[in-house]
Order: C-alpha cells, then structure tokens, then sequence
C-alpha cells in the first residue's frame, strides 16, 4: 500500500515528482522512488508489507523497457508467479509488484482479470511510449489524473496534481451535484474541475498523440473496463440450492481471508465493528490461521452510537488481544479539518472522523495493516435501501392497501423516530415514487432527500444537470433482465461504495495514519460469487445478509447474529456545535469564505447556522445534519484546494530510503 | 409446486411461532412474494394463511396454479 504519481511530458520536471511525493508523505512513510526518462517520470511512496527489503519501486522489468509504479495488493501473487515462471519469467524479488510486471508483459490486458487484489497502478512502456493505468474491480485504491494540452499527471490523490502550479483549481458543478445527490461523484468525475478517475474495474491507455516524431503537441487516452458488477438474468440462477451456496460461500471467504491475513510480511489487525461482518472475518482468522489477532474497535462516548458491548463480548469470544478508542463528539470536531484534507471531496457524514482516529489507534500500536468487514452491505445486501426497496416493491404491488403499509415497521428499527412510531409520515415518504419499471427505484428516497441541499446553492448550470437521470442511463442495458435487489445492488456498487464507503470512510482514512485495510468480501471469488446468487440467498424477505449469516453462524455468538442491523453511525452537527465551537467552523461559515468559496448561498447558510447554534445541533434530522456536514466539507475543501494550493504543513520530502533512476541526466 | 418455489419454502423461517404479530406475517409475505414472483391478496395476509408451510401450499396453489 503505498502512494503513486507520475508525469507524462518533455523531459519531465523531476521536481514536479519529488513535489507530488511530498505531498502524500502518510501514504509511503517507508522509503521512495523516482524513475525518469525523455518521456516520462514516475513517482512511488512506499509502505512496505511485502518482501520489505525488496520491493522498492518504481520496479523495471529485466531490460528495463517497462516500468511500474504500483499501490496495493495482488493478493493471488504467489499463484501468478509460478504461472509466469512456466512461462519463462525470471524473478530478481519476492515482491507482487514484478509479478505484475511480467504479467502485463505475459497477458498484456488479460492481466487485469487475472488480478485478485486492490490496486491502482501505472505501467510505463519505454520504447512505445505508452503509459498504462489500472484501478481495482471495485475502487478499493484511488488514481486520479490531468489531461493538459503537453502534459499528462496521475497521482493517488488529487493533492499530489496540485503540486503542479500549472493546473488551475476550481469545482466541478456536476462533480458537486453528483455528491450532493448520491454522496459521492461517479467516476471518472470527480469534484475538481479538469480533474478525473480512472473508474473502478477500468484500464487506460495513455499515448503520444504523435507516435514517433520525438515531440508530443499532446497525450491521448482511452478507459475502457476490464470488469463491471454483473448479475444473472431473474430466473436463471443457479445454482439455486441455499445450503449448496452457503457451503461454497464458506469455502471462497475462508480463502479470501487467509489470503489477506497471511500474505504480508508484517503483522496484520482487523477491526471489530461490533457488527456481523467484522466478527466474521476476525472469527474466521481466529479459527482458520494460527497466528494471534490483535483486534481494533470504534467506540463513542454518546451511548446512541456506541456498540462496545457487541465489540468487547466478539473479542473476548475469541481470545484477542483487544484495543478500543473512545471517540467524543468534540474529537470529530476538532480532527474534521484534517478528514476533509485527506477526504479530498464533500462529505455529508461526520462518520469518516472517527475513522480516521481508529487508524491512529493501530498505527500507534505498531500496526499497518487491517481487515475489515467492508464491502460485505453492498454484496450480500445488508443496506437498510435494499430492505426498504424490497418493502416498497411489496408496497407497490397493492399501493392502496392499509395492511400492506402498515410492514414498514419493519424499517429502521433502530432509529429514535422509526418509521413505525410515525406512520403517516411513513406511508407518505416511502410510498413515493413507486413506479416497479423505474431501473433506480431502489434508490429514489434517498437521491431525493439527499438532493435537497441543492435549493442551499446558488444558482448555476451545473448544478441542475439531471445527475440521477445520467446514471441511470449509463446501467448496462442487461439490467433490465435483472431482478430489483440486483439493480439497487449495481447502484450501489457504482456510486457509494467506491465514492464513499472505500474512499472517504475507506482508504483515505486509513492511509492519512499509514495503514492499509484488507477486504475479504470484496475478493474476486467472493464477489463472483455472490453476484451469481439468487436474491432472495442475500435478502430473504426483509432478512438481511442471510446466505451469510445461515455460512457462518456457528462461529458467532447470538447476540451479534441475531442482532438487528445497525449501521454505522457517528454524532453530526452537534460535533461541531453541542459545546464550545471549534475556531474554523466560524472561519469558513463567515459570510466573506461563503462569498468566496461560490457554493452556497450565504443567506442559507446564516439560515442553518441560526438553526444549528440554538439546538447545538442535537437531535436534528437527517436532512439538516448532511446540510451543516455539506457546507463544512464543502467550505473547507475551498480552503484548502482552491484558495489554498493543496499544500500542507504535513508535506514532507520523500522518504528514505530514495532511489532516483534518471535517464535524463544519466545521459 | 415448482421446484423453485419448493426450495423456497424450505428456506423460509416456518411455521410462524405462537405469538407471532402482523409484522412477522407481513414480513414473511414480502419473502413469498419476492421469492415466488406472486401477488398475495390482502385476505391471505395473515397467521392462518402463512403460517406454515402447507397453508402457504395453498396460498400458491390458489394464486398461481402451482400444485
């Protein structure tokens, strides 16, 4: 796990690289490299999990024509390596990087699919002069890029492109739209204007416009995938046999675990949510490796949010060496200025704060490496949306049934103000947009409320663009042979989870202390797996997770697989408002940062401010909480990306040990 | 019955329990009618009609013609 840039230019500016490497010091704190020749320079930050004294990159293969800058894992790397040695490969390291060398040389495209792992990478042909960009199946690792007229930037993270003072900095309206719509932009957008991803589950091609004639007047590029989330036509499942599939989903999460748990060179921790899919795969590590798990969990100081008893009885059911952080609603406001920098985008939770601090937690426990349960809601259908969808569906086949309405005390058991308690309320808002045929009903409710902090902003064009409607046109047209769960379940996959859940709540958190996180569930076979199932395996009626719980339920306890599924959840508004506010909160909302930043309307905000500061902002609603979050996010991306240049008093030269391969100045 | 629609039942959380609520039938109709691709009238909502498997048997076979 480490950071990546690189440049694509006429004699590359090696001090444009070294800048773009200071700028992600917590991504590789364990050493750097710097390749450059006429063409091209890439950059990596290493931190180092696999074959620790080998592995420094930027890594050539034998006759050095092809060079890679690589962050992430492949995990099946041993597999593929003696693959390619019956092919004739040659090997210097014990490191997944030159496997993936030798295999872009092998199987060219081919590679991509035959990767099980997380990775953004950059493969530089030198003699083609051809740059090659890959992303994982699901965007686990992040790679954003630059087109300018005679220069092409990649990076991990957008920071790293604004060390280049030749890029203008602005938003992107339609990137601004998409998250405050979904939560998140759809890739390729991002909210930075000019500035783009390469899509989860995607390779691109970069080239020289002009091939051959020594300069470039521009850089070419096509993204094209190499894998997408894809389901079965409803009906032709198979095979169809619960107990066949629980079985085999057994067999393929066990490996999956054991790959991410053991292949590393360093000791690996796992988190204990307090949930079912952490229990799982630290139970799984507990019962199927012999090697002591060190066990890590979130807990709040606000009762509302806390799941400690869940966390503490998992660990003490297996025996681990169990370390806890309390997070205080004033932790979250003091750290979120730091989340937004590493975030790098809007974010209408505070939830990725103590994300962050959880990261801390392991990091200075002497550990840079963690599973997690991520990724388990989105492919095997624990999202509270997938419950509400399937009820709705159930609505909407007899809408004007007052039986039939009264099921949606089925939802949200957990909220204070559930829709049972409240049922009028309930019938109105969940019996919206009902239409079967309609490919994102699953999703209506929460576009719709979410899009409502769009009336906060001041007028623009892009701002209106019909983000919903784009996305729903860009569903493969197979979609509507699939059956609903399978559809919400593709939406999902493409908007929150890589936009959101694995990047804001995910790898950003995670890297800004140094530590990588381990997903079993979103393992190729796994995912394959799941995605090959029938519906009703994943949510059986209203029960969430079920083939999952029914594979896995002797090796967790009743109370957590009989508990009703709570989500995670942090304290929002009232972190920055319940006691005394934090200095920035009153820099960026001032009327002048308002102004500047162009966003939102400065009356709107003072509006939600009066709000805010007479309730402290305990006990807001929902739509009030992502407004105050926006606006914070939002103002303090404008601080520090657009009025500020990226930079911060937390850059730092690359690290040591550094090698530099220059054939510029070797010449 | 088909054969789909006879796995389904068996994986169904059946019979009902003594004292279950409206909600627990509810619950186990959308589970029906998700996983059989049917549409219950609001009549058979209920314990007695969804309770156990040989009653939602019947329910199929009314609906459906799936004997």
């Amino acid at each position: 796990m480490c950071g990546i840039v690189g440049v694509l230019d006429e004699v590359p500016d090696i001090g444009l690289v070294t800048r773009m490497l200071s700028r992600v010091p917590h991504r590789g704190p364990d050493g750097s490299g710097i390749y450059r020749d006429q063409n091209a320079a890439l950059g990596h930050a290493r931190l180092s999990i696999i074959d620790v004294t080998g592995g420094a990159q930027p890594m050539s293969n034998p006759d050095g024509s092809v060079w890679v800058t690589f962050n992430g894992e492949i995990f099946n790397y041993v597999e593929l390596r003696e693959e390619l040695r019956a092919c004739g490969h040659r090997f210097q390291t014990a490191s997944d990087t030159e496997v993936i060398v030798h295999a872009w040389e092998e199987w060219g495209r081919e590679c991509f699919t035959r990767f099980n792992g997380q990775w953004a990478l950059a493969i530089w042909e030198r003699d083609a002069r051809r740059l090659i960009l890959s992303r994982d199946r699901l965007g686990v690792r992040p790679l954003y890029y630059r087109q300018q007229a005679n220069r092409f930037l990649f990076a991990s993270e957008v920071k790293s492109i604004f060390a280049d003072p030749t890029v203008s900095r602005g938003f992107d309206w339609v990137g601004l739209a998409e998250t405050l719509t979904f939560w998140s932009t759809i890739a390729p957008r991002t909210v930075f204007d000019g500035i783009k991803q390469v899509p989860p589950g995607h390779w691109a091609v970069v080239s020289a416009s002009r091939p051959g004639s020594g300069t470039h007047s521009s850089w070419s590029m096509e993204v094209r995938p190499y894998w997408q989330p894809n389901f079965p036509r409803q009906g032709t499942e198979e095979p169809q046999d619960l107990e066949v599939n629980a079985s085999t989903l057994r067999e393929r999460l066990i490996e999956a675990v054991q790959l991410r748990f053991l292949r590393s060179d360093v000791p690996v921790g796992a988190y204990l949510s307090g949930g079912i899919d952490s229990a799982i795969t630290a139970a799984v590590i507990a019962k199927y490796t012999d090697a002591p798990l060190r066990t890590f969990s979130l807990r709040f100081a606000d009762f509302d949010f806390d799941e400690g008893p869940f966390q503490e009885a998992m660990a003490r059911r297996l025996g681990t060496e169990h370390e806890q952080i309390v997070v205080h609603a004033s932790d979250i406001g003091a750290n979120f200025p730091e989340v937004v920098r590493h975030s790098e985008t809007p974010i209408l939770r505070a939830a990725p704060a103590p994300m962050f601090l959880l990261s801390g937690l392991v990091r200075d426990s002497g550990y840079k490496v963690v599973v997690t349960g991520e990724g388990a809601d989105e492919v095997f259908a624990g999202y509270d949306l997938f419950r509400e969808a399937r009820l709705r569906e159930f609505l909407a086949r007899n809408p004007e049934s007052e039986l039939r309405s009264r099921a949606l005390g089925l939802l949200y058991p957990w909220m204070p103000r559930s829709p049972g308690q409240a049922p009028a309320f309930a019938r109105e808002f969940f019996g919206r947009n009902l239409d079967l045929t309609d490919p994102a009903q699953s999703h209506r409710p929460r576009w719709d409320s979410t899009s409502a902090l769009l009336r906060m902003t001041v007028p623009h064009p892009g701002l209106g663009v019909d983000v919903a409607g784009e996305l729903v046109r860009r569903m493969p047209a197979a979609q509507g042979s699939w059956d609903p769960l399978s559809r919400a379940q593709w939406l999902e996959m493409t908007s929150l989870l890589p936009g959101y859940i694995l990047s804001s709540q995910g790898d950003r958190m995670l890297m800004a202390h140094s530590v990588e996180g381990r997903f079993p569930f979103l393992d190729r076979e796994v995912v394959d797996l799941a995605g090959r199932l029938p519906s009703r395996h994943k949510l059986l009626g209203m029960d969430e997770k079920h083939i999952l719980k029914r594979a896995f339920a002797d090796l967790l306890p009743d109370e957590i697989l009989s508990r009703p599924k709570q989500p995670y959840r942090s304290p929002d508004a009232a972190s920055f408002f319940a006691g005394g506010v934090p200095t920035w909160v009153n820099e960026v909302v001032s009327t002048d940062a308002v102004l500047a930043a162009g966003v939102f309307q400065p009356s709107a905000v003072e509006a939600l401010l009066d709000k805010v500061r007479r309730s402290g902002g305990v006990r807001m609603g929902n739509t009030d909480n992502m407004r105050v979050l926006a606006v914070l996010s939002t103002q303090l991306l404008h601080r520090e990306f657009i009025a500020g240049d990226g930079s911060s008093p937390a850059d730092r030269p690359p690290a040591q040990p550094m090698t530099v391969i220059d054939h510029v100045t070797a010449r | 019955m088909t054969t789909v629609n006879r796995r389904v039942l068996d994986e169904l959380p059946l019979p009902l329990g003594p004292g279950a609520g409206i909600l627990d039938v509810l619950a186990l109709a959308v589970a029906v009618e998700d996983a059989c691709g049917v549409t219950l009238p609001d009549s058979f909502l209920t314990a007695e009609h969804l309770g156990c498997r040989e009653s939602i048997e019947a329910v199929l076979s009314s609906e459906l013609g799936d004997t």
